[in-house]
């Protein structure tokens, strides 16, 4: 069995490379702040403001989860899922970014502008 | 003389203990890389795909298929997310990357290595997981760009790292 590295590799790796990294700099790169917070949780979605320090905390799938938003930022910081991804995802405030606890089916997304000056919005 | 080329010259009967030895080494690779420290949450080597590559660069197509599946299902049955949403990521992802990766290999045959079916199959399990994660994860539809970046990203790289280990896996094993 001949193992080398050949000319089909190369051009599958600068294919692969620069689409990669275009998709990376559109849409993960150049992140603007967001400032209104959306949670989903299994009970319904909830709108929240970034500009307010809270605690909140929800009823997720398997246990209670608790979200801090702090300085414009939001991040999980309890959660008794087996991974802990949720809190080592850390605290964000870019729009469109999202942290989820997919075991707990919680999830936090940033929304780049607010709608209204409503404070809390429940559906 | 190497361990695939013993599990291709074998009998019938004996083909099932060197498939069973296989399916063991993925999932004992998929433990191990636990271990590796990971600088971002959510991105792992995978270097379990490279047993199945090493099946695919064999032109061992069906038994590729065969030892991918198993390994979702035995390391979700071992690590207890058998049937969540977890689990369907990842079948989703694996079956596409290998369908993918066979597909590339059919196409290329002799002239693609290790290297460019791995990178090939990294990024088709990201593709997979996310149009998975698009149906299953209604609250994640509209974070799906960005996260497709981060992880098509570092798939590349990880890709990259598993293709060298296959090559060393195709000297060794």
């Amino acid at each position: 069995m001949n193992i080398k590295i050949k000319t089909a590799d190369i051009i599958i790796i600068c294919i692969f490379f620069i689409f990669s990294s275009t998709v990376f700099t559109l849409y993960s790169v150049n992140q603007k702040k967001g400032k209104l917070v959306i949670i989903s949780t299994p009970k319904g979605k909830f709108e929240y403001t970034l500009n307010k320090n809270r605690k909140l905390r929800f009823k997720g799938a398997i246990s209670d989860v608790i979200i801090l938003i702090k300085d414009g930022k939001v991040g999980f910081i309890h959660s008794l899922c087996k991974n802990k991804i949720c809190i080592q995802m850390g605290f964000t405030n870019k729009a469109g970014a999202l942290i989820s606890c997919v075991p707990n089916k919680v999830s936090v997304y940033i929304k780049s502008s607010k709608e209204n000056e409503v404070d809390v919005r429940c559906r | 003389m190497q361990v695939i080329e013993r599990y291709i010259t074998s009998d019938k009967d004996i083909k099932d203990f060197y498939i069973a030895f296989f399916i063991a080494l993925a999932c004992f690779l998929s433990y191990i890389e636990g271990f590796i420290p990971k600088p971002i949450p959510g991105i792992k080597l995978g270097l379990a795909n490279s047993i199945v590559l090493v099946f695919i660069i064999h032109s061992l197509y069906k038994v590729s298929i065969f030892v991918a599946l198993s390994k979702v299902l035995i390391v979700s049955l071992f690590s207890g997310y058998f049937l969540s949403p977890a689990f369907f990521l990842g079948l989703s992802g694996s079956v596409l990357s290998v369908l993918a990766m066979i597909l590339f290999h059919v196409l290329l045959k002799t002239r693609v290595s290790s290297i460019g079916l791995s990178v090939i199959g990294a990024f088709f399990h990201i593709i997979g997981q996310l149009c998975m994660a698009y149906f299953i994860l209604p609250s994640i539809q509209s974070g799906i760009l960005f996260l497709s970046g981060i992880l098509l990203l570092s798939s590349f790289f990880s890709g990259i790292v598993t293709g060298l280990f296959t090559l060393f896996l195709l000297k060794h094993l």
